[in-house]
């Protein structure tokens, strides 16, 4: 609580700064002074002037643009099919005795073992990426969307009975905007489990892409390319995330929730 | 269908077909009353309702019979946990009566009878919807966007909210949110109104500003209401007629007609009579609460 707060405040976020800025300044300094040599660990000096250069060049982008369309399409197909059969599972017992121990039996399995299969199945090219992705990032969504439904207080329930709100009325107006904190929780999970699952597919298989470049790079003892690749896609990451949080945010305001709620539901 | 209309319930429908057409064609709120021989009445008849458990079958309510008119006021008066919020589910349709024959509107009741408007002791508002949105969720996509505003403004309006449309429930107090409900249940006017203590967790003075607002509205769309309550006093100041259950099952302990001059005026709170009513029902409720002590 105390934390969350702190950083709010400009002292808290120049507090929070200082760790990064040690930590940039001791790794300048090891790989400036020969201590570790430079193949092994290029400074964020050289790390930056690589990914200016990749910029320039084009390379970054011709890379970040196959990711992205892997990582925003899959991510997208989790929601479509996460959301609704959530939505339905939380309903519905019924469909949740027919459905769940069927899932429960796949959700184990991680996304990765699943790549060489998808390979051959949908080739090398991006389907089986996309597939993959929208595979990982499925599970927080499906599970977060039922949690929310099961978790609608029992007098909203029945009050939407007593009004004659049922079926499909009872989907869009009571299930999925009550369980819709949730439901953002789940995707913000996913957001960032579709970004590991398609750099790691992208790693083990693939012609193009930013988890590609990183291989390459490693291969070719490009050091500070294959750093500058994992810059990017943190930045990418929080981007992604702050984005969402900013839509959990704006629902949680609109409900009278703080936001210490946010981190609770994770 | 024998087509049996009470003769106030004519005069409505006369008036209102001349009013708007469209209004008498708002699905199930608001029906051709050909549909129903008796619209608003509610008959128990021998009623009871036992739950199974691990000890065998608890009765929760035995053999309970009364016969309420519609677009009469009656209260439920009972000590806490008797039976009294079961009794209104089953009226609801939100629970199944183990013996006997429950009648809404003339028929035997399966599932959620139509035209019967509810209001839990909780409010029970949608936090993601303002007041407003709150208020017209019944008949939203079943009437155009433009009456449908209308309506809610003039609901709000009626329990003094308009200023307060567009705020959430969580910056509503305590009573603005029971008045949300009051609005909103009165929206698709119900011939049969329950109500299960609404007022229970309002301070003193709140709550009598809330009983009038609920005469007020009664008095124009005159529903049949049950309306469910521990406070003898509330019960007799509200009520035509109450009906006072004993606990354990819940029985009828006494049905007794409220014979005063109705609906009431704040005065009738501070005479002689008021408190020889409520001394009277009052009586009924005591061996209850002796045997719940000894227990």
């Amino acid at each position: 609580m105390r934390l969350l707060q702190s950083t709010d405040s400009r002292a808290g976020k120049i507090r929070s700064l200082i760790i990064p800025l040690v930590l940039l300044l001791g790794w300048e300094t090891l790989s400036v002074s020969g201590t570790v040599s430079s193949v092994f660990l290029p400074g964020p000096v050289a790390v930056i002037e690589a990914l200016l250069n990749q910029l320039t060049t084009g390379t970054l982008v011709a890379n970040l643009m196959p990711t992205m369309q892997r990582y925003l399409l899959g991510f997208a197909l989790s929601c479509i099919f996460g959301i609704p059969i959530g939505l339905l599972c939380g309903v519905s017992a019924r469909v949740r005795g027919y459905i769940n121990a069927a899932l429960e039996f796949l959700r184990p399995i991680p996304p990765i073992a699943l790549i060489p299969v998808l390979i051959l199945w949908l080739g090398i090219g991006d389907a089986s990426k996309v597939a993959i992705v929208a595979y990982g990032a499925f599970w927080p969504i499906w599970l977060n969307t039922m949690l929310g439904v099961q978790e609608i207080p029992v007098l909203l329930r029945r009050s939407a009975r007593v009004m004659g709100i049922h079926g499909t009325r009872y989907f869009t107006k009571v299930a999925l905007p009550a369980a819709l904190p949730k439901i953002l929780a789940g995707i913000r999970i996913s957001a960032a489990l579709a970004l590991i699952v398609v750099i790691a597919a992208e790693m083990i298989e693939a012609t193009s892409g930013i988890g590609y470049e990183i291989v390459n790079a490693e291969q070719t003892f490009h050091s500070a390319n294959m750093l500058a690749y994992i810059v990017v896609i943190s930045v990418v990451g929080y981007i992604v995330n702050g984005f969402l949080r900013l839509a959990e945010h704006r629902v949680y305001a609109g409900r009278g929730l703080s936001d210490t709620s946010i981190e609770t539901l994770e | 269908m024998i087509k049996n209309h009470h003769p106030g319930e004519m005069a409505e429908l006369k008036v209102r077909s001349g009013q708007n057409v469209r209004e008498q064609e708002l699905g199930r709120v608001e029906q051709d009353l050909g549909e129903y021989s008796e619209k608003g009445r509610v008959s128990f008849e021998n009623i009871g309702k036992s739950y199974k458990t691990v000890r065998g079958q608890i009765p929760i309510i035995s053999g309970i019979t009364a016969d309420l008119e519609a677009g009469t006021f009656t209260s439920i008066l009972g000590p806490s946990g008797c039976g009294k919020s079961t009794l209104l589910n089953l009226v609801a349709g939100l629970d199944h009566p183990t013996e006997g024959v429950l009648r809404v509107h003339g028929r035997p009741s399966r599932g959620i009878p139509d035209s019967v408007g509810f209001v839990f002791q909780e409010p029970a508002l949608y936090p993601w919807r303002t007041a407003l949105e709150n208020v017209v969720m019944p008949l939203e996509g079943r009437i155009p966007k433009a009456e449908l505003r209308d309506r809610g403004l003039q609901q709000l309006d009626r329990v003094g909210l308009l200023a307060c449309r567009d705020r959430r429930p969580h910056e509503l107090s305590g009573g603005m949110k029971q008045r949300v409900m009051l609005a909103r249940v009165f929206l698709t006017r119900p011939a049969v109104l329950l109500l299960d203590e609404p007022f229970g967790a309002l301070d003193a003075l709140t709550r009598e500003a809330m009983q009038a607002s609920l005469l007020d509205l009664w008095i124009c769309d005159r529903p049949t209401v049950i309306f469910v309550t521990h406070a003898v006093d509330e019960a007799v100041y509200l009520s035509q007629r109450v009906i006072v259950l004993s606990h354990n099952p819940a029985r009828v302990a006494t049905d007794t007609v409220i014979d005063e001059d109705y609906p009431r005026n704040q005065t009738f709170r501070f005479c002689q009579r008021f408190s020889d009513w409520c001394k009277n029902l009052h009586s009924y409720l005591a061996p209850s609460f002796e045997r719940e002590n000894v227990g």
